[in-house]
């Protein structure tokens, strides 16, 4: 346990804090000069004076080493503003009062950072997790980190102040998949404070960061950009378990202050759009939306070709085990096609909620004991998903509601027909060729689609001519123009 | 020399100064006495006994929300941060 904070501590991180308020250095050197009370005491009135919020959140993070929620900081400028005038410094001392977590640590390094873009990854940094959202993450900040000046930040461990990465963590999210050979030290806190910067939201927060990063959105004058996924745990939440519909919807707190929202597909951007619609009636404007489709590519690995003999064509099906993805409805084609003679092999790869997992492995295990070559591959490697796309005769992904739908993409990118759903995200990417578009809801279509590719070679050959003359678009082109098409103007409307 | 109202001035400023200090001396010693406390409450034995229940209910709360896979994963890293801390 580190030593107790010390008046000292306070008045550094105020200095720091006092670069960035209107006043003149030898102001600042003679309050310093006087003391700790009298610096807060002069920051806390130019903080109650101005017009701009920022300068009060900020003197906030830096008396309470917390980013606060946006119920507490309404509360601390509603009692800075109504305090007897020579007693406003009392404001942000209570308000540490009330949030005591960061500063019951001692005293912490913290850093104010100014004209900076700042990239909140947060369990990207601590999870070595990788399916959708991490993949965009990771691909996107490999590029940015490389070709820009961008600060990723995760959170402290109670969700209560951005800090920097740790060596083992940046790995984790700029270097994925390569072995981390630095030294895996006892964390250093070092807290990072954005002070008229652009905040990049890149993955759906946790529940409990969504508190401080709508104050952040709100009232600090840094300009937050998103990432928009998808809004399926509100537009499809009969298909989530509720704590993810819960998560979300504390997360559109995030998205309605937010500045500009990157959706990742057109469908994807009119759900977003649509929710923006919607707060006018809660007298707020909203981000502004923009699509910036991903991709069709795959994820940075070296391509080898398939060993060995194949056998019967593999039909491979690419997602985690949920409802929305409509696994199901392929069981039921495959046990149909089955049943006619077509012998094929199944394979799903992907994981899931053991809620759902535990009844469809059960299904899994009574087609495989009737015969049927099926199988249920998780927690496998990226080369082993690439060895499987490539050994593929064709993908299935009948999908009812997608932000994206990487697997389309990644089987057309290594050049593998695929069956997919005939609407939102999925029809755009399937809009370039390649693809055969069903109705996911109907069983029928469904079957007939597989049938077809089963039994028709030609078709086959026909689909492959149309993926090699698709357009090709790449994770570089996808940096390049989320940056172009996020970052830019959200630095220029910081000015 | 300034004149007997600067030097009054000046006074009364420091005066106030002291107060303002007092004011946040008064208050880190709050914040001295509270992280006291919280570090002999995180020492105390029913919290240390407690402490596996607590990590079995994150467990959960995450599984729920984010899938065993990814909970497991957070429960390995906890550990592994708790062993190389030491």
């Amino acid at each position: 346990m580190s030593r107790p904070l010390e008046s000292a501590d306070l008045l550094a991180r105020l200095v720091q804090a006092a670069a960035h308020f209107p006043l003149e250095q030898n102001e600042i050197d003679d309050l310093v000069a006087r003391g700790t009370g009298p610096l807060l005491s002069r920051l806390s009135q130019l903080a109650r004076d101005s017009k701009d919020t920022a300068f009060v959140w900020l003197l906030m993070v830096v008396v309470t080493t917390q980013f606060p929620a946006a119920d507490e900081f309404r509360r601390t400028h509603r009692q800075l503003r109504a305090a007897r005038p020579g007693l406003e410094h009392r404001a942000f001392l209570e308000a540490a009062v009330r949030n005591p977590g960061g500063l019951l640590m001692g005293p912490v390094e913290m850093t104010i950072v100014t004209d900076a873009v700042i990239a909140d990854v947060d369990f990207c940094a601590r999870h070595t997790h990788n399916t959708g959202i991490q993949r965009v993450v990771r691909q996107t900040m490999a590029r940015w980190t490389r070709d820009h000046e961008v600060i990723p930040v995760a959170w402290t461990s109670s969700n209560e102040s951005m800090r920097r990465l740790e060596p083992v963590e940046l790995a984790r999210v700029v270097q994925y998949g390569i072995p981390f050979d630095g030294v895996v030290a006892a964390p250093r806190l070092s807290l990072v404070v954005p002070f008229n910067c652009t905040v990049l939201v890149l993955e759906v927060p946790s529940y409990g960061l969504c508190d401080p990063l709508e104050s952040i959105a709100e009232y600090s004058g840094n300009k937050v950009g998103l990432l928009g996924y998808d809004a399926i745990p509100v537009v499809s939440a009969d298909t989530v378990p509720d704590p993810e519909t819960d998560r979300f919807v504390k997360y559109l707190s995030v998205v309605k202050h937010s500045h500009r929202v990157a959706g990742i597909s057109a469908a994807a951007t009119g759900e977003f759009a649509g929710f923006v619609s919607a707060i006018a009636a809660q007298g707020l404007t909203g981000p502004e939306t923009i699509s910036i489709p991903l991709p069709v590519d795959i994820p940075d690995h070296e391509i080898t070709p398939p060993t060995g003999a194949d056998g019967k064509p593999l039909v491979l099906v690419v997602g985690s085990q949920e409802p929305r993805k409509n696994h199901r409805a392929i069981l039921h084609a495959a046990t149909i096609l089955w049943r006619e003679g077509i012998d094929f092999r199944l394979r799903f790869i992907g994981g899931g909620s053991v809620w759902f997992t535990r009844q469809f492995d059960k299904e899994i295990a009574q087609l495989s004991k009737a015969g049927h070559s099926v199988e249920v591959l998780r927690g496998i490697s990226d080369s082993t998903l690439l060895d499987s796309y490539q050994r593929a005769s064709f993908t299935v992904f009948p999908s009812l509601h997608e932000g994206y739908g990487l697997p389309v993409a990644e089987s057309l990118a290594l050049g593998v027909p695929v069956i997919t759903s005939n609407y939102g995200s999925t029809a755009e990417i399937a809009a370039d060729g390649g693809c055969i578009v069903i109705d996911p809801r109907s069983d029928e279509q469904l079957t007939d689609a597989m049938r077809r590719l089963l039994t028709e070679p030609e078709l086959g050959v026909s689909l492959r001519k149309e993926i090699s003359e698709r357009p090709t678009r790449t994770w570089d082109n996808y940096a390049d123009e989320l940056w172009a098409g996020l970052v830019v103007p959200l630095e220029a409307s910081r000015g | 020399m300034g004149t007997q109202h600067e030097q009054d001035l000046s006074t009364l400023q420091k005066e106030r100064d002291a107060l303002l200090e007092r004011d946040v001396d008064t208050w880190l010693d709050w914040v001295k006495t509270e992280a006291h406390g919280y570090r002999q409450f995180e020492n105390s034995l029913s919290w240390r006994l407690t402490k596996p229940v607590r990590w079995g209910g994150d467990f959960i709360r995450k599984a729920r929300s984010e899938g065993v896979g990814v909970a497991t994963g957070a429960a390995i890293s906890r550990v592994t941060s708790r062993i190389t801390k030491r």
